[in-house]
């Protein structure tokens, strides 16, 4: 986590939100420093010892992954049956994206359009895998979940295509000397596919 | 982009194939090198204003008779009154530019040697390519839309060919095709963001016909990032001419955004200084052009087809606008709807806060037209504003805006202005109406996305533009347009004027 993240700071009381400022080593052992609102809405600054690290955690939902993609597709082809499993069923018995979910609190994944604002709900959420479908997407939200695992599906069609690709190769010149985890071979007809590991996923 | 269309895209690409046919005609090349041979010789007279409108109609009539299987009499075409009027200003290039006499009258006569000629070469192409095979789907694609529905009467309804005429966005609304035909060069395609019609085919085979004097650089790379894995790409075939290193930039009619510009604003008479806020250009879908604010605190109105029924009408940051997008513009009913339906909400208490935020405004304008926005700017700066800048300022004094984004830079305003004792009133009282606006926003909101759900992607994505009434007394028309380009440049324009979608004339600025 960066300085300035928002936190969730677990007490006794309860769970209050509280901005990270860093770590710091008092007599041998190293803290976390965080800071928050007291009662009277001064701001405090409290230190948490690094082995109770379960105290001061990221604020924020845990998403197995966030989709980034015009809804309507996406919900015609993941919860209707545009797209089903080999025992036939739909896509998102698997992927179990909220919206789609019908108020199921099982929900693993979320979905979020290239050309809403932020949600409230996603503010600070902590996806495992990110899936950009399209430039629009990939342009809008980049930069917020810069550290999730990306997976970019650009469409040449797409009046922002040559934006997406010229931030993807500027990344890449600047990639981690590190093969990515799985390799790419035999890829279809007409499609062109790259791979690589950036610093911020590290 | 569904899974399906695209593993049927893709399935197509896999086996593609391009090739090239070219078509000589000797009258037509004529006119096209005369013309090019007097653009060279004006040098930067063709930026003089007595040249530029001229260059401008030739320039585009000879893109027209290269971009279109047409007839070359097709009225469509205007030939004659091309040649009619160029006549009639190359009588007053004899008295004014003598030595440019002679050469605009070869260019007028090779224009008038096509007057009747009913010559149609590259119909003539398209004919040999389809042949007698008729269950083939096949679509001729057009670089510019200027023309499509007069090539879809004579190709369809005159030569009984059984095929789909359409620029770049109309394929993208149909299913794969087993032949496609685009007319021109590929280097128009690639210039015109469609250079996908050649590295992600949506044929089996891509026949490019073309005038044998049009320079063709050939399908563009397809791979676009380095060190990746490619699957198979289209493959060229039958390429009749070698890839030219240079396309002919020149043929390409660009957008010229100051004659847009100077178009609009010569309509609307003078305005002062304090009058003026930046303001970006829009080239619109439907051959329209808008302002919009340059201001970084702006937002626009956008319809959002791809998106959930309900949730099709929404909002951007204005500089967040980029083409693809469709801006929601009032087209009939005049003035700002938002105002309109705010007004209407808050009933008899309107009146007194619309009376406050036009005062505080006048003041501010006033200000600037008494000592300069540079030093409004200064003693903002003075006074505690962070964001005083030149566009902020501009903008903050225009009448639509309700107040600054930070409450700080609306203290500094008012305190310049000599309201500073008034300021928790006014403050308060831009409060409301933000509140207000906000509301109507929401309303209309609502209307839209009720009719936003009946509306046909197909025919938005080939026209470009789709058509909402408010019912509601004033409500007017809002249309949600394609933005097709963005002027790199801003201009200066009165703030009454922002969001106005006007027509162009007959494409008098593309030169």
């Amino acid at each position: 986590m960066k300085a300035g993240s928002t936190v969730t700071i677990t007490t006794k009381s309860g769970e209050a939100p509280g901005e990270l400022v860093g770590t710091v080593e008092r007599g041998g052992e190293r803290f976390v420093v965080v800071r928050q609102k007291d009662k009277t809405k001064s701001t405090v600054e409290r230190s948490f010892p690094e082995r109770s690290s379960e105290l001061v955690q990221p604020r924020g939902i845990n998403l197995t992954c966030l989709i980034a993609a015009q809804i309507d597709t996406l919900g015609d082809e993941l919860a209707e049956g545009g797209l089903c499993t080999a025992n036939d069923k739909p896509l998102q018995d698997i992927v179990k994206i909220k919206r789609f979910a019908a108020g199921r609190a099982d929900y693993l994944s979320e979905v979020i359009s290239p050309r809403t604002k932020l949600p409230a709900q996603l503010k600070d959420a902590r996806p495992s895998v990110v899936v950009y479908d399209g430039a629009d997407a990939f342009m809008r939200w980049k930069d917020v979940w810069s550290s999730a695992t990306s997976l970019v599906l650009l469409d040449r069609t797409s009046r922002r295509f040559g934006d997406a690709v010229d931030f993807i190769n500027q990344q890449y010149v600047r990639r981690l000397n590190e093969e990515p985890p799985f390799s790419v071979a035999d890829v279809p007809a007409g499609l062109e596919v790259l791979a690589y590991v950036t610093r911020s996923r590290r | 982009m569904t899974f399906a269309t695209t593993a049927e895209v893709y399935g197509r690409g896999a086996e593609s194939t391009y090739s090239r046919r070219t078509t000589p005609h000797d009258r037509l090349r004529a006119f096209v090198d005369a013309s090019r041979s007097f653009a060279r010789e004006l040098g930067d007279e063709r930026q003089d204003g007595f040249w530029r409108d001229a260059l401008r109609s030739i320039t585009r009539l000879r893109f027209d008779l290269m971009s279109a299987p047409l007839p070359l009499n097709d009225p469509n075409l205007k030939v004659l009154e091309t040649v009619v009027r160029l006549r009639a200003h190359a009588r007053e290039s004899k008295v004014h530019y003598k030595d440019y006499y002679e050469s605009y009258r070869s260019v007028i006569d090779a224009l008038a040697a096509l007057i009747g000629c009913d010559d149609d070469p590259l119909t003539a192409l398209v004919q040999e390519i389809t042949g007698d095979e008729r269950s083939l789907r096949t679509c001729v694609v057009l670089s510019s839309s200027r023309l499509e529905d007069a090539t879809r009467i004579w190709l369809r309804g005159s030569k009984q060919l059984e095929l789909d005429v359409l620029t770049p966005p109309g394929v993208l609304t149909r299913r794969p095709y087993d032949r496609m035909i685009l007319v021109g060069s590929t280097y128009w395609y690639a210039n015109n963001n469609a250079s996908w019609l050649l590295t992600a085919p949506r044929a089996s085979s891509i026949d490019v016909i073309s005038y044998d004097w049009v320079r063709d650089p050939g399908p563009p790379q397809a791979q676009v990032f380095a060190n990746s894995v490619m699957g198979r790409s289209p493959v060229r075939a039958a390429w009749s001419a070698p890839a030219e290193a240079s396309a002919d930039n020149d043929l390409l009619p660009q957008i010229d955004w100051q004659a847009i510009s100077d178009s609009f604003l010569s309509r609307n008479g003078s305005w002062t200084p304090a009058e003026a806020v930046d303001a970006r250009l829009l080239l619109l879908a439907d051959n329209h052009a808008a302002f919009v604010t340059a201001s970084q605190e702006a937002i626009a109105n956008v319809f959002l087809p791809g998106e959930a029924e309900g949730e099709r009408i929404g909002t951007v940051d204005a500089d967040e606008l980029v083409p693809g997008m469709y801006i929601l513009l009032r087209s009939e009913g005049g003035g700002d709807y938002i105002v309109t339906i705010a007004d209407r909400i808050l009933a008899d208490g309107a009146e007194p806060l619309r009376k406050m935020q036009r005062a505080w405004k006048s003041l501010l304008r006033e200000a600037i037209e008494r000592d300069g926005i540079d030093a409004v700017m200064s003693g903002l700066t003075t006074l505690g504003s962070q964001r005083a800048n030149r566009q902020n300022v501009r903008n903050w004094a225009a009448p639509r805006s309700l107040r600054t984004d930070r409450e700080e830079d609306f203290t500094a305003i008012m305190r310049y202005v000599g309201l500073g004792d008034a300021q928790p009133a006014y403050w308060a009282a831009m409060h409301k109406l933000a509140e207000a606006h906000r509301k109507a926003g929401l309303y209309i909101r609502s209307l839209l996305n009720a009719q936003a759900g009946a509306a046909d992607p197909a025919v938005l994505e080939e026209t470009g533009r789709l058509d909402f009434t408010i019912p509601e007394q004033d409500g007017g028309t809002l249309t949600a347009f394609r933005v097709e380009e963005i002027a790199a440049e801003e201009y200066t324009v009165p703030a009454t004027r922002l969001g106005e979608p006007f027509a162009l004339e007959d494409d008098a600025w593309h030169g």
